[in-house]
């Protein structure tokens, strides 16, 4: 029986945002704080000839000058937690990545002076009075020119800009083999372009020492201040993690730029203690361009190979993919586990082999972005598939339904094994497929296309998808290079008067954890959910966490909770055993209560945990109190998958797209919130669309960001879109407790191709049979398409 | 961003070199308030405030004219910093005879901007700087006629070396406290530069 | 250079010295300690610092302070009375219009301008509406819905 699960449960902590009493990083004062600017390169590569802070240091309200000669050379820069070796099994090359640089900057917005003032302002106009003299040197920005010999190097010490190159699947001459007796084989030449995460909260990070404890603060707009404390107490400051409090307090907005940690952080925390004042720094919009870690940005050539049945034969993909001037946290398992090993998506492919080269260039990181590598890998299968289906002329959805793996459960089935690593959980794909065709009005589309008499074109565009959530078990990601376990922990501590504190290790930054979790809780235990309260991101309140990102918190945060909340009920019946005076295997629980089997004698929740806090009346041997931790460590990846449609309208005279209607039935898995997970669709789908047709982050060829701000970059807007039809089918998850599978990515990971190849087959229906247009699909890219 | 252009004037090539070469000539065609200063031969030393569309600043620059092959082509090599970002410009200008008393002057080169003029509005900037191409052209041309008509042309370049001047270092750099250039005894005083802060900056009227 | 104000936010008036190049934002934020009016951008564009002056949407941080001298300023810590939501608030908790909260506040506040001028817009008038505020959590569905939401039950 539930009561809450499976509810749309309205917020619960809506009620402070609402009356803007939500406590973002930047809303926290302390007392004495100052206020750091970072004094930023203007160039994307050059050497520091000299730095002169003279002026700026004798400014009224100025508290201090650092640059990276008062770093000690101990201290190198912040880390990478993923290790990628070369195919040849040479070591991945990983160049420190320096707090403040001392002599080579290698991006654009490099950090080199911090400032720090009495005020923001004040610091901020310190910085217009330091003179940097720089030698500028020749930049590359693109991944796959990066990687020829000549390049201008981005880490000098190293022979050349590749970070490392990676393989995966069936061998290639095998591939090779199955393309060339092909029927038919697909070629396309890709971009998947460089975008900007643009959380609307900039990053901010309050460094404080707390001399009389000699204990350090971190405040920081983050996804997973755990991990944070981690790698900066171990790997960057070499400070004793019990000495350091990381707080990532309401935090607006991530979408993968706030799980990795950042040079800012670690530079208040260092500097707070040498300063003797607690240290603010707040991102402008501007800076968050230049520094927050960037997503996508791969060069893709890849083959698909169809039998003259249609079926798939083989799939060759070569990336370039660029991890920008340093490695930022995550960012070399995004191109490689997140993406070449998703490459069997929804179909039977029996050979398959991808082939990864990432190189450094004279930009900035680049790393998980909503979906990671996943969204990169549909783009690539979706985009092929939708070509094929053209070039043969045969119908793209038909095309898919030939493809697509039969349904297995997980339980009385084996999962799926792919040709890339991974275990499939559970799947059913024709009905998301079938059920968006419904939603569509297929064949009624396809003769509204075909009369189509206004002057415009009208075309469709599908994306089947599978991606894969909860990165786990810890053993199999360490094998794979990751330098952290991807389990999760949770506390549940019941109250001596029944109320219910839980602390997870996954962080809500918009995902409503509050709310969903206390659902799950409050089912479990059949207490009213007001009597729940979820605590997450103080690594003071919380022992251990690794944080939200890639759709993880429910499927193994969530399982954390459950953990726990078996443990309570299971000492909670040997108590009220101990009351009833029966055997604890002859109750039952429910409703709050645990009753003798059969009988009308039962003791409520709250009663135990009282006795469990005041152990007059106990059993013997047992423990007092009710409050238990545990760690969840799933046993594979969740598979959600999905079919989105999208249908463009496009103006022949001026090539402007207007996006119709969307239609996107995704499967996650079973739903807590319907509402919730609703709203994380339509949030995923509008930055896939975003990619698709408005965003883009772009380089010139010295390396400037020319469009690093919101007048330059696209940001889509209401009125860019109609509104989400979206559906859903529900496949549990055969091995997490809640059987659910993660929502937060789906949108984004399917719903990107599904624009672009509307937009093609509506060419292709116009009768410009172009192959690619790139993203975003401007008017005028558009527009250029049309004038063959 | 690619700087390029070319147009004719009705005037020899050699005397069109000595316009370009000719401080006072420029400064009359040229709008703006740039300061200037002799750093060293053929370098100069300027500071001027700029507005391009949504961004304003001062702007401090180094300025050097290169590789003279007179009357064909020289090189203009500069650097203009500023809180809001820099601009290096490293400009190919070359002459040549178009017939008789008429040549052509074109420019070829590369504008590296950096900073906020970079990543705020640069998108528009190639258009901003074709048009103003054209405009200093055209002011140029102007000048020339004005300068004909008035009969009172240049000397021919064979015999207009740079005078020795009785101007020394110390006045051209008191020109740093004029709003325009007041070199009149320095003929060699190269400040075509302005041209090029236009065809970058926009007009700062 | 400090300027003498007075501005009455929220119906309790302010009176001050500021520096004369202060926006109306930083001045809620820093001198105020109004936090829930936020600061998206640095060029006017994301509409999280919307606020109403004088009863009209306006962003901010594209007003000085001294500009504000003698106006009534109203942020989202102004819109619930007596700890009764207003319908707009309401909305976004109902239809689930707000993620993240970030842009919320300036959503919120734009949106009551939009229904104080027009209180049962359709789709497209509150789309049109919503152009100067960026969100980046809901894809715009829900907050379009709990601005409907607000106008029935303001009507």
């Amino acid at each position: 029986m539930t009561k809450y699960i499976g509810k749309s449960v309205k917020r619960l902590e809506d009620k402070r945002f609402l009356t803007g009493q939500g406590k973002y990083t930047d809303d926290i004062k302390l007392v004495n704080m100052a206020y750091a600017y970072i004094l930023r390169s203007p160039y994307a590569n050059a050497t520091i000839n000299n730095i002169d802070i003279s002026e700026a240091k004798a400014q009224p309200g100025v508290a201090a000058i650092y640059t990276g000669a008062d770093i000690p050379e101990s201290i190198a820069g912040v880390p990478c937690g993923w290790q990628v070796n070369f195919k040849n099994g040479d070591i991945m090359k990983e160049p420190p990545h320096p707090l403040l640089v001392r002599k080579k900057v290698r991006h654009v917005g490099d950090g080199v002076v911090m400032i720090v003032a009495d005020s923001r302002a004040i610091a901020k106009d310190a910085s217009e009075l330091i003179d940097i003299d720089y030698d500028i040197h020749d930049a590359v920005t693109d991944p796959k020119k990066a990687a020829e010999p000549g390049a201008p190097l981005v880490h000098e010490e190293l022979p050349s800009n590749v970070c490392f190159d990676w393989e995966l699947g069936n061998p290639k001459d095998e591939v090779a083999a199955a393309l060339a007796s092909a029927a038919h084989v697909t070629e396309l030449d890709f971009t998947n372009q460089r975008v900007v995460p643009n959380a609307m909260e900039p990053r901010s990070a309050i460094g404080h020492y707390d001399t009389a404890y000699d204990r350090y603060t971190l405040h920081t707009s983050t996804q997973n201040p755990h991990l944070t404390r981690l790698l900066m107490c171990a790997f960057v400051l070499g400070i004793p993690e019990h000495k350091v409090r990381v707080v990532g307090p309401d935090v607006g907005g991530g979408f993968g730029s706030k799980i990795f940690h950042y040079t800012e952080e670690a530079l208040v925390t260092y500097f707070s203690k040498i300063l003797g004042r607690p240290i603010k720094w707040t991102a402008d919009r501007s800076e968050a361009f230049l520094t927050d870690a960037h997503g996508r940005d791969h060069v893709t050539n890849a083959k698909m190979g169809f039998d003259a049945n249609g079926k798939i034969v083989a799939l060759q993909a070569y990336t370039y993919a660029n991890m920008g001037a340093y490695l930022s946290t995550f960012a070399p398992a995004v191109p490689t586990y997140l993406h070449g090993t998703l490459l069997q998506g929804l179909y039977t492919t029996p050979k398959i082999n991808v082939d990864v080269t990432a190189t450094f260039t004279h930009t900035n990181a680049v790393d998980a972005y909503r979906g990671a590598g996943r969204p990169e890998a549909t783009y690539l299968l979706e985009r092929l598939l939708d070509l094929a289906a053209l070039e043969m002329k045969v119908d793209p959805a038909e095309l898919r339904f030939k493809n697509f793996i039969p349904a297995f459960d997980g339980v009385t089935q084996p999962g799926y094994q792919t040709q890339v690593a991974l275990q499939y959980d559970s799947g059913n794909y024709e009905p998301v497929l079938k059920r968006a065709l419904e939603m569509v009005g297929y064949e009624a589309f396809r003769q509204e296309q075909a009369n189509q008499t206004n002057g415009k074109l009208l075309g469709i565009g599908f994306s089947t998808y599978i991606e894969a959530c909860g990165i786990a078990p810890s053993a199999v990601v360490g094998a794979l290079g990751a330098r952290a376990g991807l389990f999760e922990s949770a506390q549940v501590t019941v109250q001596p008067t029944g109320k219910v504190s839980v602390y997870t290790g996954s962080h809500s930054h918009g995902q409503g954890h509050e709310t969903t979790f206390a659902q799950v809780v409050a089912d479990k235990l059949g207490i009213p959910i007001e009597d729940v309260e979820i605590i997450h991101g103080d690594s003071d309140r919380v022992a251990f966490g690794m944080g939200t990102y890639g759709s993880r918190s429910l499927a193994v945060g969530g399982s954390a909770i459950v953990k726990s909340l078996e443990k309570v009920l299971e000492k909670g019946a040997k108590i009220a055993a101990h009351l009833l005076e029966a055997s604890a295997d002859d109750l039952e629980y429910n409703d709050g209560k645990w009753t003798v089997k059969g009988t009308d004698k039962s003791v409520a929740f709250g009663d135990v945990s009282l006795t469990a806090y005041v152990p007059h009346n106990y059993p013997e041997g047992i423990e007092p109190g009710l409050d238990f931790s545990s760690f969840y460590d799933p046993t594979n990846f969740t598979y959600p998958f999905g079919a989105h449609i999208a249908i463009v309208e496009i103006d022949k005279e001026t090539g402007a797209i207007k996006l119709k209607r969307f239609i996107a039935v995704d499967d996650v898995g079973n739903v807590i919130n319907p509402m919730i997970v609703d709203g994380q669709i339509h949030g995923g789908l509008a930055q896939g669309i975003g990619q698709a047709l408005h965003e883009g982050a772009m380089y010139d060829e010295d390396g400037q960001l020319i469009n690093g701000s919101y007048m330059d970059y696209c940001m889509p807007r209401a009125d860019d879109f109609p509104s989400f039809e979206i559906d859903r089918t529900v496949t549990p998850c055969p091995h997490n407790p809640l059987g659910v599978k993660g929502a937060g990515e789906a949108g984004t990971i399917g719903s990107t191709p599904a624009v672009v190849n509307a937009v093609i087959d509506a060419l292709w229906k116009g009768g410009h049979e172009v192959k690619d247009i790139k993203m975003p699909m401007t008017p005028e890219r558009v527009w250029n398409a049309m004038q063959d | 961003m690619n700087v390029k252009g070319s147009h004719e004037f009705e005037v020899s090539r050699e005397k069109l070199w000595v316009y370009l070469m000719d401080p006072v000539v420029l400064a009359k065609i040229t709008p703006g308030d740039t300061k200037l200063e002799k750093t060293d031969t053929d370098s100069y030393k300027s500071n001027s405030d700029i507005k391009i569309g949504p961004v304003k600043g001062s702007f401090k620059g180094k300025l050097k004219v290169e590789n003279q092959q007179q009357p064909q082509s020289f090189t203009i090599n500069m650097e203009q910093m500023s809180k809001i970002g820099n601009a290096h410009a490293n400009i190919q200008m070359t002459l040549e005879e178009a017939g008789e008393n008429r040549s052509s002057l074109s420019f070829n080169g590369k504008a590296k901007l950096s900073g906020v003029i970079a990543r705020t509005g640069q998108r528009v900037l190639s258009g901003v700087a074709s048009s103003i191409t054209r405009e200093v052209f055209e002011s140029l041309e102007k000048h020339i006629e004005e300068d004909l008509q008035n009969a009172s042309p240049p000397t021919d370049a064979s015999t207009l070396q740079p005078e020795p001047t009785n101007t020394t270092e110390n006045q051209i750099t008191k020109t740093t406290e004029s709003p325009e250039i007041q070199t009149p005894n320095s003929k060699e005083e190269p400040s075509f530069f302005k041209r090029i802060y236009q065809w970058l900056f926009g007009n700062k009227k | 250079m400090a300027n003498k104000i007075s501005i009455n936010v929220n119906g309790k008036m302010h009176t001050g010295a500021i520096e004369a190049r202060k926006l109306l934002s930083d001045y809620l934020r820093e001198d105020l300690s109004l936090t829930g009016t936020h600061i998206g951008c640095d060029t006017s564009s994301c509409g999280a610092c919307t606020i109403h002056l004088d009863g009209k949407a306006v962003k901010s941080c594209t007003i000085l302070a001294v500009q504000a001298d003698g106006c009534s300023v109203t942020t989202v810590e102004g819109l619930a009375t007596n700890g009764e939501l207003h319908p707009i608030q309401e909305g976004f908790k109902e239809e689930h219009g707000l993620q993240c909260g970030f842009c919320t506040p300036g959503m919120m506040m734009t949106a009551t301008d939009l229904l104080k001028s027009n209180p049962n817009p359709s789709e497209q008038e509150i789309r049109d509406a919503l152009e100067g505020n960026f969100c980046r959590c809901t894809g715009y569905h829900n907050i379009v819905k709990s601005i409907q939401y607000a106008a029935k039950k303001m009507a």
